[in-house]
C-alpha cells in the first residue's frame, strides 16, 4: 500500500494541478523537439530522395540554403570528369506564386524532366512539368487551396498545375517544380546554374567527388554532406530558439510540481510528524515525496506526450507546414527530464520533512 | 521483568535565559501486563516523560531503558529505530493518516514492520474484529466518530508487535462512556498480550481503571492511590455529576 499514492488521491485537485502542469511541460518538451526534428527532416527529404551521389554548388556553397551560382559551361568539364555517368543541372529562386485569392512563398526549381531533380514523391498528378506547366509542394497546395488544374501566376508567367508533390517543404517556402527551360526563363539567367546533380557508377563515389572538386569554380559535396550542411542551417537558426522554449517548459514544470507537493507536505506537516513519531525513519518520508512527485512526474508525461500526439494532429490540419518527427529516442530522453523534473521538485519540500518536530504530535 | 526502566531521568529546557526543569531526577520502571496512569496538572512533565520513554527525546541525564535498550545515547536515527521496533504511540488527536481508510491505516502500521500484502490486510482486519470496528474498516476516519477513530488508534498500536504501548490523553476527546471503554479495552489488551501501558491522563475515572497510578508535578513523580487522586481534584480535573 502507498500512502503516497493515497495521498494524491485523496488531494484530487491539487494533484490534478499538478499532473497538468507537468503535463504542459512535457507537451510543449515533445511538440518542440517533434516541431524540430520535423522540419529536420522535412527540409533534407529532396536532397536526401534525389538521384544524385554528388551535389556540384558554386564556390563559397556548402547547403542548398547558401546562394549558389556557377557558369553553365563549367558543367561540360564536370561531364568530361572520370567517373561521372549523369550531370543534371538545377536552376531556381525564391519566389511568390500568385493566385486571384493570395501571394504564396515559394522556391521554384528548374530540372530537366528526363533528368533528376524533380519532385521525389508525386501525390497527385504528373510529375514531369512541361513549359507552362508546374508542380507544387503539398504544403503550399492546402496553405493556397490551389489543386490540380488549377493556374497561378510567377513573374510575368502563369503555369498550370499539372501535379502536387510531396517532400519539398522547406518549412519557410515550399519547391516548386517547373522545367529547365521554364525555369531560364522566370529567373532570367540562362548562362548560370545554381546546382548540378552527378550520378556515377564508380564505387569510390569520394574519389570521384574530388575529382570533380578540382574542377574550378565550383565545390563538390557528397549528398549525405551536402544534406547534413542543409539541415545545419536550420540547427543554427532554430536550436537557440527552441532551446530556450525547452528550459522554460523544465522550469515551469519543476516549480509547478515543485510548489504543489510542498503545500501537500505542509497540508500533511502533522502526518509526517506522526509517520516520524511512528518510526518511519528519514529516507521513508522522503519516499512518501518522491513517490508523489514522480507519480505526478510520470502522470504528466504520459499525458503531455499523447497531448503533444494531438496537438500536433490538430495544428497540421490547420498549419500544414507544420512537421513533426517523434523518435522514440527523444520520447525516452524526454521521460528521463521529466524524472529529474520531479526529483529536483521533491527537494523543494525535502528540507521541510527533515525538519518536522515528532514531538509536535503530541499537541491536540 | 521491567520493560521500560527510568533511572534519575532529568530533562531540562531552556527558554530564553530561563532553564525549565520538566523532569527531577524521576525514577520508574514498568512491568509487562502492566497499565500505569500518570497524573497530574498542565504543564507538570507528563508529556515530556512519556516522549523520552517513547524515544522521541533524549533526557537531560540519567538513563532510560526499553525493552532492555539504553537509548539517552542514541542518534535520530537509531532512536528512529527503536520507537519502530519497541514503541507504539496512542495519540490524544488519533492521528490517523487522512487518506486511508481504518484497515489500511492498521496495515501500514504493520507493513512498517515487515508484514506483507494479503498476510498484513488479514491481520489488521482481525484486530479490528477484535475491536468491533470490522464492519467499518473500509472507511476513512473523518468519517468515523472519535471513539471509533481512537479505538482504530489502539488497533495500529497494538498491530506493531511493539515492547510498549505509550498513550498520551487517549480519552480526552471521549465521553465518560466510550473513555471507561477504551480504557477497559487497554488494560485487557495490556495483560491479553503481554504489553505494558503508560498512559497520561487528566481523567481520574479513566486513571481509576489502571493497575498503578502516580502523580507527576514539579518534575518530581511519586505514586498515588486512586482514592488520593479523586481527593486531589486538580482545577483541570472536573467530577462529573452522579460519579461518587
Amino acid at each position: 500500500m502507498s500512502v503516497a499514492i493515497r495521498n494524491l488521491a485523496a488531494g484530487k485537485m491539487r494533484t490534478l494541478f499538478s499532473v497538468l502542469g507537468v503535463a504542459v511541460a512535457t507537451l510543449l518538451l515533445t511538440f518542440v523537439v517533434g516541431l524540430y526534428r520535423g522540419w529536420s527532416e522535412e527540409l533534407v527529404t529532396y536532397i536526401r530522395d534525389t538521384d544524385a551521389q554528388i551535389w556540384v554548388v558554386g564556390d563559397g556553397a556548402d547547403s542548398f540554403f547558401t546562394p549558389s551560382l556557377f557558369f553553365r559551361t563549367t558543367l561540360i568539364e564536370v561531364q568530361q570528369t572520370k567517373g561521372v555517368t549523369k550531370v543534371d543541372e538545377l536552376v531556381g529562386r525564391p519566389m511568390k506564386l500568385r493566385t486571384a485569392d493570395g501571394r504564396w512563398d515559394s522556391y521554384i526549381l528548374g530540372h530537366n524532366p528526363e533528368g533528376s531533380g524533380g519532385p521525389v514523391h508525386v501525390k497527385k498528378g504528373s510529375g514531369t512539368p512541361k513549359i507552362g506547366e508546374i508542380v507544387i509542394d503539398d504544403v503550399l497546395a492546402r496553405t493556397s487551396g490551389l489543386d490540380v488544374g488549377d493556374e497561378v501566376s510567377a513573374g510575368l508567367r502563369t503555369l498550370k498545375v499539372i501535379g502536387i508533390s510531396t517532400g519539398g517543404n522547406l518549412v519557410l517556402a515550399q519547391l516548386s517544380f517547373v522545367n529547365l527551360e521554364e525555369a531560364r526563363i522566370l529567373v532570367g539567367l540562362g548562362a548560370v546554374v545554381n546546382f548540378a546533380l552527378i550520378s556515377t557508377d564508380d564505387p569510390d563515389v569520394e574519389a570521384v567527388r574530388a575529382r570533380v572538386d578540382a574542377v574550378p569554380g565550383v565545390t563538390a559535396i557528397s549528398a549525405g554532406i551536402f544534406a547534413s550542411n542543409s539541415q545545419k542551417v536550420l540547427q543554427r537558426s532554430v536550436l537557440p530558439i527552441l532551446l530556450v522554449i525547452v528550459i522554460m517548459a523544465v522550469i515551469v514544470g519543476t516549480i509547478v510540481v515543485g510548489l504543489t507537493v510542498y503545500t501537500a507536505v505542509i497540508e500533511k506537516e502533522r502526518e509526517f510528524g506522526v509517520l516520524k513519531a511512528l518510526g518511519v525513519p528519514g529516507t521513508g518520508l522522503l519516499r512518501v515525496v518522491f513517490e508523489q512527485s514522480l507519480v505526478c512526474g510520470a502522470a504528466g508525461f504520459a499525458l503531455g506526450v499523447v497531448g503533444a500526439y494531438f496537438v500536433s494532429a490538430v495544428a497540421q490540419l490547420f498549419i500544414p507546414q507544420v512537421a513533426t518527427l517523434f523518435r522514440w529516442q527523444d520520447i525516452g530522453l524526454i521521460l528521463v527530464a521529466t524524472g529529474l523534473m520531479s526529483l529536483v521538485a521533491g527537494f523543494l519540500p525535502m528540507q521541510r520533512i527533515l525538519r518536522i518536530d515528532t514531538l509536535s504530535v503530541f499537541k491536540a | 521483568m521491567s520493560i521500560l526502566k527510568l533511572v534519575q531521568v532529568t530533562k531540562e529546557f531552556s527558554l530564553g535565559e530561563r532553564k525549565v526543569v520538566a523532569l527531577q531526577a524521576v525514577d520508574f520502571e514498568l512491568g509487562a501486563q502492566e497499565m500505569v496512569a500518570l497524573l497530574g496538572p498542565s504543564g507538570s512533565g507528563k508529556t515530556t516523560l512519556l516522549t523520552i520513554a517513547g524515544a522521541l527525546q533524549r533526557p537531560t541525564s540519567g538513563t532510560v531503558e526499553i525493552d532492555g535498550t539504553q537509548i539517552e545515547k542514541m542518534n535520530e536515527s537509531q532512536l528512529a529505530v527503536v520507537r519502530r521496533e519497541k514503541v507504539a504511540f496512542i495519540f490524544q488527536s488519533y492521528n490517523l493518516l487522512a487518506a486511508l481508510t481504518a484497515l489500511e491505516n492498521v496495515q501500514y502500521m504493520l507493513e512498517l514492520k515487515g508484514y506483507r500484502g494479503r498476510h498484513a490486510r488479514e491481520r489488521a482486519k482481525g484486530l479490528l474484529d477484535m475491536l468491533s470496528l470490522g464492519h467499518r474498516a473500509n472507511e476513512l476516519p473523518k468519517r468515523l466518530s472519535g471513539g471509533e477513530q481512537q479505538r482504530v488508534a489502539v488497533a495500529r498500536a497494538f498491530a506493531s508487535d511493539a515492547k510498549l504501548i505509550l498513550a498520551d490523553e487517549p480519552t480526552a476527546n471521549l465521553d465518560y462512556e466510550r473513555a471507561t471503554e477504551l480504557v477497559n479495552l487497554l488494560k485487557a489488551l495490556s495483560r491479553d498480550l503481554a504489553i505494558p501501558v503508560l498512559m497520561v491522563t487528566h481523567d481520574y475515572r479513566s486513571a481509576g481503571h489502571a493497575d498503578r497510578l502516580f502523580w507527576l508535578e514539579g518534575g518530581a513523580m511519586r505514586p498515588v492511590a486512586a482514592e488520593q487522586v479523586a481527593r486531589m481534584a486538580p482545577p483541570v480535573m472536573v467530577r462529573p455529576e452522579g460519579v461518587a
